[in-house]
């Protein structure tokens, strides 16, 4: 109905009756409003509004009906309802019987509550009854069936669990640390096998994981759980979760809370959560927060105190019903482990740090896997190492990035990227570049494949946050999918070759390559392994096919790379080996080619990695062969450097820098130094130049000589390189990896100097503080940075020189205790690491030296002891290690002076022995 | 690809009191932080939603303060950052349900949904269009008015914080509020009929 009257005809007469009631609205209106039809205009528009519910309504505002309550002793299928036994999320639990013939049977049926002619809420329960009927397992309360009542009510008949929450059961049958752990893992199975049928359950707590009389973990009320792959579906249901309207908000993950993307590792998070209630008694966060905001700030910024510290604190909490509860220690550990100090002294060291591993705010921190956190527990519970680490030394397992240490010192980006192959070095190569236009061009032709998801899934996987465990899952479908491919390929080679592209991608993922972690890198080597096969396979049916050759060969460097990450050196070398004979198989039919010439380089950089750094086995005579294949790849390097083409020359001084570490390493100093003197001098001829490469060759040079023991001229080489980092820095101040080099730099610099001047001061001391520093935030951003930690170390070694030049031995020992004591945590997780020991028995040989300069001679010569025993077992092992044998018998030679001095703490001798160098 | 621009609450805080204490440039500079706070968590909060579903903006005002916020401040801060917020918040809302309008007509056809779909289906679409303009007309009549409904509709402000803002009684605000939920129901009814 049109009218004329607008806003201002209607307002005033619009506030003043809208609160009356009705009765009273007509007799206002006809005191105070002369015109009829404006009247009934206000009238009209009061009743027309009152139709509608809702209107500008907020929908989080209005509630549901409340639901007409299921009468007991009513029939719902084939059931009978006996009692109410709880109440969910989304649903009314009923204690109900089967009778009939066959029958006699027990269950437990949920009806749904609330508002359901929502229609999101009946999906959700629909998806609830969908998910419940794909999961199987005995921890899981199993679906038997479902259906809807004639009312319309949708309902789910389950296994009736007889029980008790965890945490309940747990007090009331005061179990051990140890029996919890037990029945913790229980849970843990479950909730691995729903993230294995991609189904995260998001609401995990006590009242959600029953234990039955008989002992047995179920889980329970999938009410909001949610399904990973929305394809698996048809209709995924994601239920409204705003703040306030979170369901177990103490339970709730950071990233939950956040409103973030919600990942299996949101799970992991709750299980932490439990467990670390289970263990302690205590919520890890906001237990002192009175109201929801001061929760959501404990959860999403305070770290939890670790277990065995909280123990021995009251617990104060709310309960379910918001009623403030206090429980004193002692209660606490008396239905546990019997007393405090018992229960603390439990919990102190593993369990501190699984605990703490599985709540980290970040989600890709935590355990990547709930069978990952399970296994951990089990190995605590084996006795066995366990994989989560204290914060700030995370121990990932880089084996392979440790063993060369002095490519580190020298250039943390430049050097790394050479030694394992990634990135700048092979994308500079011609053949990379190829590999790369045909991998685009096959990825093409992927999507006109029938049956292609793959390009969908990978663009999915690429495009998940960086939690882990989404990626894992929707890895573990692309595998699926992938082996059906491959089985239906039926040898076509075009079909094979996507297989094959799509096998050696997700090893990427499954690997080194994506970060998640040493754990992984077996089923990346599976990955490989099927891809490498069907490159086989292909080769066999043609073997003229240059173009699959080459193609191969980026496999095999991942392969290999991801082989020396798992320590898998023998097979490493092998395959190495098979690349480089392909290589030179391929050089026979295309002499002079020079991207055949460049595969068999990078093919000898290969092998000379593998060879340079290998474990158990390593002998002078290996490290010597690594150096004759450096020789090799440098050769060929030099012959195909263009004038015009800077990426050709940065190949080349790569080589030459490896080279020259290598011999360095060998302590064939001279040789080494030659090779740099070339490199230098060539390099600077040309102009701009490549400052990243000069400056690493600088770099290498000043350590070669550091080495040498030639301070002055190491000196010189660094304070070279200083302007060119600094450069660096300029071009991109945002650059970590620039400032971490010019700090480095100066580190070098301030202790050639304090060496030098044997009289050193703090402001060298500085210099080197602030590279620690660094590398330590960079370290504690990325703990799979594993080199990070070396790196750390040797910052620890420069400044307990530096602190003992000037006389702050008691410093300086303390410095030196820090790095002893992560290289034994080291070698204690791998007995075959060498570096470690190395690492060791040098640092024993530092602290023997300072404490000879303090006057303690006999610290010094148990310290001295210690060093030689720990050189020898490395030579045990590599008989002719150059550093072990040198360093060993100056060692002797310490420590003959010292057992001789009678001059007690004013010890000349002492004061004249120089610090090994660290760096190797 | 920036995931999760963190808006760090500490320098929030100081805007916000920094403003409560007068200091009108400090608005200025907290606005630009604070839309994008605004508009990060209501596409949050959209991929949590089914497809159809309104956004709740009281609700994501409401954990915009939460997260925001990292002190109790005085309730003055509190109700001027949720006013300001809801002021965004319609901005957010009616922006994006004008580019949603726009690529429909574009393509004559109804295209795939937009990534983040604050406003679900069509009609709703229509409907924060038709509200947006009216409360422009409105708002030269009765700016007040307009106020009232962006701070109780958008911002989900009780009416006592609502009437301390405005300097009215929380009667005269709950009386206004339904006043004008009548007479808007009747505007965006009636436009669908000739």
């Amino acid at each position: 109905m049109t009218s004329g009257y607008s806003w201002e005809h209607v307002s005033e007469f619009l506030d003043a009756v809208v609160e009356l009631p009705p009765e009273e609205r007509e007799s206002y209106l006809q005191q105070s409003c002369a015109d009829p039809a404006l009247r009934d205009h206000i009238h009209h528009l009061l009743s027309s509004f009152q139709e509608t519910t809702g209107f500008l309504e907020h929908p989080a505002g209005s509630h549901a009906e409340p639901s007409p309550r299921f009468c007991v002793g009513r029939r719902v299928g084939a059931y009978q309802l006996v009692e109410e036994i709880g109440e969910g999320g989304m649903g009314v639990v009923y204690r109900a019987i089967r009778s009939d013939d066959q029958f006699l049977r027990t269950v437990a049926i949920k009806l749904m509550k609330g508002d359901f002619s929502s229609r999101f809420s009946v999906m959700r329960f629909r998806v609830e009854r969908q998910i419940l009927a794909s999961l199987d397992h005995r921890n899981i309360a199993r679906l038997i069936d479902g259906g809807t009542t004639e009312e319309g009510t949708p309902y789910l008949v389950m296994e009736l669990v007889e029980g008790q929450p965890i945490d309940r059961y747990c007090d009331e049958h005061r179990l051990s640390t140890t029996e919890r752990l037990r029945l913790f893992r229980q849970a843990c199975s479950a909730v691995d096998y729903a993230h294995q049928h991609l189904v995260i359950h998001r609401d995990l707590k006590p009242r959600n994981v029953f234990v039955t009389n008989e002992g047995g973990v179920k889980l329970l009320d999938f009410g909001i759980a949610k399904i990973v792959d929305p394809g698996a579906f048809p209709h995924p249901v994601e239920p409204t979760a705003p703040l306030m309207r979170l369901l177990s908000p103490e339970y709730a993950s950071p990233e939950q809370v956040r409103g973030d993307q919600i990942t299996t590792a949101s799970d992991i998070y709750s299980l932490g959560v439990l467990l670390y209630e289970l263990l302690t008694g205590h919520p890890p966060c906001g237990a002192e927060s009175t109201n929801l905001s001061d929760l959501t700030k404990a959860i999403c910024h305070t770290d939890p105190p670790k277990p065995s510290a909280i123990v021995i604190q009251t617990s104060r909490f709310r309960d379910p019903d918001g009623i403030p509860v206090e429980v004193a220690p002692e209660k606490i550990a008396a239905v546990r482990d019997g007393s405090t100090s018992k229960l603390r002294s439990r919990l102190e060291g593993d369990l501190d740090n699984i605990l703490l591993k599985a709540l980290r705010k970040e989600p890709e921190r935590r355990y990547s896997s709930v069978d990952l956190f399970s296994q951990d527990i089990r190995f605590h519970l084996e006795g066995l190492p366990v994989a989560a680490r204290p914060d700030t030394f995370a121990y990932r397992g880089g084996k392979f990035i440790r063993r060369h240490k002095a490519f580190v010192a020298a250039s943390a980006f430049a050097v790394i990227a050479l030694l394992v192959g990634t990135t700048l070095a092979l994308r500079e190569a011609r053949i990379a570049r190829q590999e790369k236009a045909v991998a685009e061009r096959r990825y093409n032709d992927v999507r006109d494949l029938a049956h292609s998801n793959l390009d969908e899934l990978h663009t999915a996987i690429e495009q998940l946050p960086g939690s882990a465990a989404a990626r894992y899952l929707a890895i573990q479908r692309s595998l699926q999918y992938l082996d059906r491919l491959n089985q239906e390929s039926h040898g076509d080679p075009q079909l094979t070759r996507e297989v094959i592209d799509g096998y050696e991608k997700i090893g990427d993922m499954q690997g080194a390559y994506s970060g998640l972690g040493i754990g992984d890198s077996k089923a990346a080597l599976a990955s490989y392994r099927k891809a490498i096969d069907l490159q086989y396979s292909l080769i066999a049916h043609s073997p003229d096919s240059d173009e699959q050759q080459k193609l191969e060969l980026s496999l095999y460097r991942k392969y290999i790379r991801t082989l020396l990450l798992t320590g898998d050196t023998a097979e490493a070398e092998e395959v190495a080996k098979h690349a480089l004979a392909t290589t030179e198989r391929l050089i026979a039919r295309h002499p002079e080619d020079p991207g055949m010439l460049s595969a068999q380089a990078l093919a000898h950089i290969g092998l000379s990695s593998v060879m340079g750094g290998s474990g158990t086995s390593c002998s002078t005579r290996e490290i010597q062969q690594a150096i004759d294949h450096d020789r090799s790849a440098a050769t060929i390097l030099l012959t195909l450097v263009k004038p015009t083409d800077e990426a050709s020359r940065a190949m080349a001084r790569r080589a030459q820098i490896l080279l020259a570490l290598h011999l360095s390493k060998a302590r064939q100093f001279s040789e080494a130094r030659t090779v740099l003197d070339s490199a230098i001098a060539s390099e600077r001829e040309h102009t701009p130049g490549l400052p990243t490469v000069l400056y690493t060759l600088l770099n290498v040079r000043g350590l070669t000589k550091e080495r040498q023991g030639d301070h002055q001229r190491a000196l010189a080489d660094y304070e070279a390189s200083l302007p060119l980092a600094q450069a660096m820095v300029k071009g991109d101040p945002h650059d970590l990896d620039a400032q971490l080099n010019q700090q480095i730099a100066l580190a070098h610099i301030a202790v050639e100097r304090a060496r030098l001047n044997n009289k050193a001061d703090r402001l060298y001391l500085k210099a080197v503080e602030d590279a620690t520093n660094t590398v330590a935030r960079m370290f504690a951003d990325d703990p799979t940075q594993t080199f990070y930690q070396d790196l750390l170390a040797i910052g620890y070694w420069y400044q307990a020189e530096i602190l003992s030049s000037i006389g702050d031995h008691k410093a300086a020992i303390a410095k030196l205790q820090l790095a002893l004591d992560t290289a034994e945590t080291l070698a204690r997780n791998d007995p075959s690491d060498l570096e470690s020991r190395l690492d060791i028995a040098k640092l024993h040989a530092g602290l023997a030296v300072v404490h000879g300069r303090m006057g303690h001679h006999g610290h010094a010569q148990r310290e001295f002891a210690d060093a030689a025993a720990s050189f020898q077992k490395v030579l045990d092992i590599r008989p002719q290690d150059a550093e072990s044998l040198y360093y060993a018998q100056r060692i002797q030679g310490y420590a003959a002076r010292v057992a001789a001095c009678q001059d007690g703490p004013t010890c000349s001798a002492a004061n004249s022995f120089q610090l090994p160098t660290l760096i190797n | 690809m920036v995931n999760n621009p963190q808006v760090p609450s500490q320098q929030v805080t100081k805007l916000l009191m920094a403003w409560s204490d007068g200091d009108p440039a400090a608005l200025d500079a907290l606005a630009p932080l604070l839309y994008e706070e605004l508009r990060r968590l209501a596409h949050s909060y959209m991929r949590r939603e089914p497809p159809g579903h309104t956004l709740q903006s009281t609700a994501v005002v409401h954990e915009a303060y939460i997260r925001l916020v990292d002190q109790h401040i005085q309730w003055n801060g509190r109700a001027h950052f949720l006013a300001t917020a809801a002021q965004m918040m319609r901005r957010i809302l009616v922006d994006h349900a004008r580019s949603r309008a726009a690529a429909k007509r574009g393509s004559g056809a109804i295209v795939e949904l937009l990534e983040d779909d604050l406003i679900g289906s069509d009609k709703r679409v229509e409907d924060m269009l038709a509200l947006d303009e009216i409360l422009d007309r409105l708002a030269k009549v009765d700016p007040q008015r307009v106020r009232i409904i962006e701070l109780k509709f958008f911002g989900g402000l009780s009416k006592e914080e609502t009437a301390a803002i405005l300097g009215i009684s929380p009667a005269t605000v709950q009386r206004q509020w339904s006043a004008a939920k009548v007479w808007l129901h009747h505007e965006l009814t009636r436009r669908g009929k000739p």
